[in-house]
């Protein structure tokens, strides 16, 4: 692996560090939109250069979607707001949640997903977004609620080699899918729980308070979906979903990643409880499952056995493409841990942050 | 259509250690931001001026509401209601988007205002009779815009 990125999103700023000798050590470069919450980061490599999206909230103002092509030194002053709901629209932008790059096959597609629950596009790799008005009109949203961290649309999934097949999951709305490039979307939570709502409307169309979705590109039909509430597996895209949370102690969690070349191997990092967020008996701990969430071990080589009680948020693990895989998480008490060996053992590569939001991943050519 | 806008950078304050290394020393430091030292030079005693500062009369009195908007890499529109004392004014401003009330302090000198809230907000500009116009500052050094209102 030649140079690697890693983009670290905090409450109070972005770090960006990067490692030229295989990940074995890794350097501070910049820390950058001081006291602002970076809820998202990407790393685009589809086009040279590459360029680095950061979702920043500067509170007064609200969020601000802005890039970088020469990895960090600079950042555009968009003229006008790339990002926002079309005028005459009562609603505004609170958070940008997610920043997704879509597949190869469009390089200059971008997809951003928003609080409160929206989905935005650029087919200008990012300089200017338009909202997705088939799911902006979806006739369920009046009855789509907030999750505890807001009506945030967190995870947007293109299918890797169907441009018009796109998932998003949104708190507590549920996952969604189009398979028209946007111009319909359909709840696809069939098999989950919402554990939340009495016993009788457990299991609704929509609703749920999905946390996670993660899956392989080499087997998009095969999806991983944490739960608020629930670990799930779907083998056919969303259309019903099994449960596989047996194994874990805890069915309760945010983060969920897959391994770059193993379609069954998934990192899970679950919490103790609803109201207690952080690691099952205070234990820091990564799980892994390596045949598809019927079995999990955990992992804590190279991790403090002193009692930690810190959460790693939903998009604060990532994997990247490397051989053997390096998977790191960031957590709220601002420590970063990484592993170069698919998860085998955990180095701590940084400390003392702020509160860490959102982390990402890329090797540079 | 955009301009690059270079991100102040400081020292990183984060403690960086190796990945998977038996040693956690081994940081191999290859900053490309420019670090600033402190001067080693002996400081220099100032002796605070003696003479009474003239205050700068405001010229106009911005007392009451004041509706606008601002444009730039944030827009939308908000109003401002200010009670002055003397050059003083204290009040608040709502935002359009995302809705967004916040109490806010500033002066005006001649035509000369500024005035921000907590968080580093900050609005300069100038007033000229029921309008003024200015630009504001993302914290940080991040991107801003202009703005402007009139008098309700």
């Amino acid at each position: 692996m030649g140079l690697a990125i890693l983009l670290i999103g905090t409450r109070k700023g972005l770090m960006i560090t990067r490692s030229t000798d295989d990940r074995q050590t890794w350097a501070v470069d910049d820390f950058q939109f001081l006291n602002q919450e970076v809820y998202s980061v990407a790393l685009d490599t589809r086009q040279d250069p590459p360029r680095i999206f950061a979702g920043v909230g500067t509170g007064h103002w609200g969020p601000l979607l802005t890039y970088s092509d020469d990895l960090g030194k600079s950042w555009t002053e968009p003229e006008e707001p790339p990002i926002g709901f079309p005028q005459g629209s009562d609603a505004s932008v609170d958070r940008v949640w997610q920043i997704q790059p879509a597949t190869d096959q469009q390089p200059d597609v971008v997809y951003a997903g928003v609080e409160p629950h929206a989905l935005f596009r650029s087919d200008d790799r990012g300089q200017s977004f338009a909202l997705v008005e088939g799911l902006w009109e979806h006739p369920d949203r009046p009855k789509w609620t907030p999750g505890g961290g807001g009506a945030c649309l967190h995870t947007v999934l293109p299918h890797p080699t169907n441009p018009d097949d796109v998932l998003v999951a949104m708190s507590a709305a549920g996952v969604y899918r189009t398979r028209d490039g946007g111009a319909t979307w359909h709840p696809a939570n069939r098999g989950i729980q919402a554990a939340f709502l009495p016993e009788d409307q457990r299991f609704p169309e929509f609703g749920q308070c999905v946390h996670k979705v993660a899956f392989h590109p080499d087997k998009p039909q095969r999806l991983f979906a944490q739960n608020h509430f629930g670990v799930y597996r779907s083998e056919d895209r969303g259309d019903s979903w099994t449960p596989i949370e047996s194994g874990l102690p805890s069915n309760f969690g945010f983060a969920l990643v897959a391994h770059p070349h193993r379609p069954e191997t998934l990192y899970s990092f679950p919490l103790q409880a609803d109201a207690e967020r952080f690691p099952p008996e205070a234990k820091l701990r990564v799980y892994r499952t390596e045949d598809a969430g019927a079995n999990w071990e955990p992992i804590s080589k190279g991790l403090p056995a002193d009692p930690y009680y810190a959460a790693v948020l939903r998009d604060a693990m990532v994997a990247d493409r490397g051989d053997p895989a390096g998977v790191y998480f960031g957590t709220r008490l601002g420590e970063v841990y990484a592993s170069r060996d698919d998860g085998d053992s955990w180095s701590l590569i940084a400390s003392h942050l702020p509160d860490i939001l959102s982390v990402r991943v890329a090797e540079i050519a | 259509m955009n301009r690059a806008l270079v991100i102040g950078v400081t020292g990183a304050a984060a403690t960086l250690l190796a990945a998977c290394s038996a040693s956690a020393t081994t940081t191999t430091p290859t900053p490309t931001a420019a670090t600033t030292l402190a001067p080693t030079s002996t400081p220099v005693a100032t002796i605070a001026p003696t003479a009474t500062p003239t205050a700068v009369p405001a010229a106009v009195d911005l007392s009451g509401s004041w509706t606008g908007q601002y444009s730039g890499a944030f827009n939308g529109h908000f109003t401002l209601t200010w009670t002055q004392s003397g050059a003083t004014l204290n009040g608040t401003i709502v935002l359009s988007s995302p809705a967004n009330t916040v109490h806010v302090t500033g002066n005006v000198g001649g035509t000369a205002i500024t005035f921000g809230a907590v968080g580093g907000v900050s609005y300069t500009g100038s007033v000229s009779g029921n309008s003024m116009s200015g630009s504001y500052q993302v914290p940080g050094g991040g991107p801003g815009g202009t703005w402007s209102a009139s008098k309700s």
